[in-house]
């Protein structure tokens, strides 16, 4: 529905729905922090900064887009071979997957989270606090230029 | 009432580790598909997205599955949500300003790299 919707605004809720079902996969596989980041990160912050990107760039939120005749068949061929090959492989493998059942699966608590996070991965978390502090500048500044230009021509006028 | 409806299911079905990867594996040919098709930078970017989160349930697939006391599954899912985040911060930010400059979304017009 993500892909096959022709309004894109329609393609962005979608997206919404499909992130939502991956929330409730992570709640099946009992990771409740991890479900709680999806619904937050993902439908709060993404959704609506691909919404706010399709409202900038409004001159394509009324108009149909089509998929592209040329590529469609080469790509949904792939695709679907790819898809196929996947799954056959996963089914014939699956007799190596079977470690524990589900019903095992322990209930992962925030607060080990925390620990294990802070103790043995932490400095993969200050990486990735300065990776998102440099996207968050970056994102800034790339956002902020053209904008920066007409405010100096304006002044200049 | 409902949640216990869930449970007397979840309880009944033992759900096996390859059904998520099915579904992980059909997420990630669709996304494939969006990035191949589509013509909006935008949509694009949502494929991406399609496909991370396809990375992120088998992660979190494989580590509930194999070794869930070690919950790194669950920490490099945080990782990959956070990459997501600063990707499509990053891309969109770039969308704009070459919607700025060429006043379209569309790959098939962007064709300024070419000579």
């Amino acid at each position: 529905m993500v892909i096959f919707s022709k309004h894109i605004i329609h393609s962005a809720l979608y997206l919404a729905l499909a992130l939502l079902c991956v929330a409730t996969y992570f709640i099946l596989l009992k990771a409740e922090y991890l479900a709680v980041v999806q619904i937050m990160v993902y439908i709060g912050a993404v959704v609506v900064m691909i919404l706010f990107a399709l409202m900038l760039t409004r001159t394509h939120v009324g108009e149909v887009t089509n998929i592209s005749n040329k590529q469609v068949w080469i790509a949904g061929a792939i695709s679907i071979l790819l898809c196929w090959a996947l799954v056959i492989i996963i089914y014939m493998a699956r007799s190596g997957f079977t470690w524990i059942s589900s019903d095992k699966i322990p209930v992962l608590s925030v607060k080990d989270l925390g620990s294990i996070l802070f103790s043995k991965y932490v400095l993969p978390f200050e990486i990735i606090s300065l990776l998102i502090l440099g996207a968050l500048i970056g994102s800034v500044v790339l956002a902020m230029k053209e904008k920066d230009d007409s405010k100096d021509k304006k002044e200049g006028k | 009432m409902s949640i216990a409806l869930f449970k007397i299911l979840i309880a009944n079905y033992d759900i096996k580790l390859w059904y998520f990867l099915v579904i992980s594996a059909i997420l990630f040919c669709i996304g494939i598909f969006g990035v191949l098709t589509r013509r909006n930078l935008v949509q694009i970017l949502m494929s991406i997205e399609l496909i991370l989160n396809a990375a992120m349930i088998n992660f979190v697939a494989f580590s509930a599955y194999q070794k869930p006391e070690s919950q790194l599954g669950t920490i490099f899912t945080i990782f990959i949500i956070i990459v997501a985040a600063c990707e499509v911060g990053i891309g969109l930010a770039i969308i704009l300003s070459i919607y700025r400059g060429k006043s379209t979304t569309d790959i098939s017009k962007i064709n300024i790299l070419k000579w």
